[in-house]
């Protein structure tokens, strides 16, 4: 068995009738960067919300360093750094007073913490700015040095570059890849933004309406998805039954009743046309392409793509 | 426990409705100063100082605005979305919402204590001798710790019926007037000892408690008249804060349940 940070079972959540979360497999591995995508409303924060004990499952299990959540929140939160949704900050008291509070909870007695986090994230220490009068860039950056304040092995990051400018973005990435590479974080990161994944996870996993659909590392699901061969046909129905019973491959997909696609690329392609020429198929293109993360997203989640 | 309580004070910080709160503690003392102050001796003007703190300052104006300042502090979290950092520290709702009431105990009897204060100084600069103000300092700051407990059943209702901020002013409303007036009322104020209304409402059990407390050599007609009548049924400090410290500790543990209730 690999060694999960988290892991769940058939997580489950539901708000009186709406299902927002059904029946979830997430594994994510030491020492990897997690991504989650999906569109908005998918269920990432509620999922992260359930992993973090801050609304009680439905149904099903969830493991994190391999215990359960709820007998070992004591021992599990510690070890867990987090940010969910938008930040929450009292608007009163200046971004470090705030740390400060949060510091205090935690036991951290070094107030070098507190600098040092600031810093990680390019806010000044000891501004007189209150947060009430930040910019959504800085209290996204504060919610940031919160969650990796007390040095945690575990990050869970719910959209951290929500409001960030795109250089700000860069920078948020950067540190997240070398908190991960540097001091070997494990991190959990959710996005409704297609690049912002591709670029920096390890891992994948797909949610939409609530369900996993797709969960895999970067490099299968290139190496899987990459290329295929498109097939524009006059009737992709009989095509298909054509490339299983001569060809013998089933990876292939019909798009609709003139499209097919092909992803296993070392089938012979001067053959099939022939083929399906001899069977009275009308061939109209047949070209390798390129699938991008964002094609496989709408091919997985069958509806339009995402930005 | 104690870092969370230091945290509440840190919350505290540049918090408008904190200092309006505070600031009010000064406003019986001074009104009674300019407006109402007419004694002929030291002993008098120590007492009708020290009674319209009692009476006014506590009844009329530490109750609501510990529920008001209760209201505030107890949906503060919900409200700035701060609730999810701290369940994730992990702290509990439970002892966060303990936490905050023992601030407002704090709160209640450092209310007092700076109306005390505050009327010594008055009363020093009219001209008195602070004859047997020590005694009544501490009746006020026991006081104080009366109506933070007379505020608990209140502050369970504002966190039943969970951010509605105007129901709240009107319950908070009601209830002080409901305490005042049965604070002044010989049918509350003649009962004995036990489980009725006049025990176990904060406004008559500290009246039947701090009575005994002033100076009675030579009371008025009218005076007199009350203190034969309601003599018979004064209470103990041992039996007001018995009752009040029971009370406290039902209420404290109701309301950290009804805030602890996950609501989702
Ligand atoms: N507290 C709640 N009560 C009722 N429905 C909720 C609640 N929180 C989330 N939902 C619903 O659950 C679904 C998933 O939401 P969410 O997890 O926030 O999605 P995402 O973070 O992926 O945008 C949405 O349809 C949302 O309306
Ligand atoms: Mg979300």
């Amino acid at each position: 068995m690999r060694d999960y940070m988290i892991e769940t079972h058939n997580l489950t959540k539901k708000y009186g009738e709406q299902v927002s979360v059904s029946q979830v497999d997430i594994h994510v591995r030491r020492g990897r960067i997690y991504g989650l995508l999906g569109r908005n409303g998918a269920g990432k924060t509620t999922t992260m919300r359930m992993l973090l004990g801050l609304t009680a499952p439905t149904s099903g299990m969830i493991r994190i360093f391999g215990k359960n959540i709820r007998e070992n929140e004591k021992e599990i939160l510690p070890r867990t750094g987090s940010m969910i949704e938008s930040p929450g900050f009292y608007p009163n008291l200046t971004g470090t007073e705030n740390l400060r509070i949060f510091a205090s909870l935690r036991g951290l007695k070094d107030p070098a913490r507190i600098k040092n986090a600031l810093e990680l994230v390019n806010l000044p220490y000891k501004d007189k700015k209150r947060f009430s009068q930040y910019s959504l860039g800085m209290k996204q950056r504060l919610a940031i040095a919160l969650a990796v304040m007390h040095d945690p092995e575990l990050l869970i990051l719910d959209e951290p570059t929500n409001g960030l400018d795109p250089i700000g973005i860069a920078e948020v990435r950067d540190f997240i890849r070398e908190l991960c590479d540097s001091r070997g974080k494990t991190i959990l990161i959710s996005s409704h933004i297609l690049s912002e994944i591709s670029l920096l996870a390890d891992d994948i996993g797909i949610i939409d309406h609530g369900r996993l659909l797709e969960e895999e590392s970067m490099e299968e699901l290139e190496k899987k998805n990459a290329r295929f061969i498109h097939f524009g046909v006059t009737n992709a129905q009989k095509a298909g039954e054509i490339l299983a019973s001569r060809f013998r491959c089933r990876q292939f997909q019909l798009e609709d009743a003139g499209n097919l696609y092909l992803y296993d690329t070392s089938q012979p392609v001067e053959k099939i046309n022939q083929a399906f020429v001899e069977a009275g198929i009308g061939v109209r293109e047949a070209h390798l392409c390129e699938d991008t993360l964002e094609d496989y997203f709408k091919r997985i989640t069958g509806g339009e793509g995402i930005a | 426990m104690l870092r969370l309580i230091t945290c509440e004070f840190m919350k505290l910080k540049r918090k408008p409705l904190f200092f309006a709160s505070s600031a009010v503690s000064v406003l019986i003392p001074l009104a009674y100063a300019l407006f109402l102050s007419q004694a002929d001796n030291s002993v008098d003007a120590v007492q009708g100082m020290m009674s319209s703190l009692f009476q006014l300052s506590a009844y009329m104006l530490l109750m609501p605005v510990t529920v008001v300042l209760a209201a505030n502090l107890l949906f503060e979290e919900q409200d700035n979305d701060t609730l999810k950092n701290l369940l994730c520290v992990p702290v509990s709702r439970a002892s966060l919402a303990v936490a905050k009431l023992l601030i407002l105990l704090i709160f209640s009897v450092l209310f007092m204590a700076v109306g005390g204060l505050l009327s010594l100084v008055i009363l020093l600069l009219q001209g008195w001798e602070p004859v047997g103000f020590l005694p009544l300092f501490f009746v006020g700051l026991g006081e104080g710790v009366m109506m933070w407990a007379g505020a608990l059943p209140c502050v369970l209702l504002v966190v039943f019926l969970n951010r509605s901020y105007i129901i709240s002013v009107i319950i908070t409303f009601f209830y002080t007037v409901i305490n005042y007036t049965l604070s002044t009322n010989d049918l509350f104020l003649t009962q004995l000892f036990g489980l009725n209304p006049g025990t176990l409402l904060p406004g008559p059990l500290s009246f039947r408690w701090i009575f005994q407390f002033y100076d009675n050599s030579s009371p008025s007609r009218e005076m007199a008249a009350l203190l034969e009548r309601i003599s018979p049924y004064f209470v103990s400090g041992v039996q007001a804060f018995g009752v009040v410290l029971t009370e406290a500790v039902i209420f404290t543990t109701l309301i950290a349940w009804a805030y602890g209730r996950k609501r989702d």
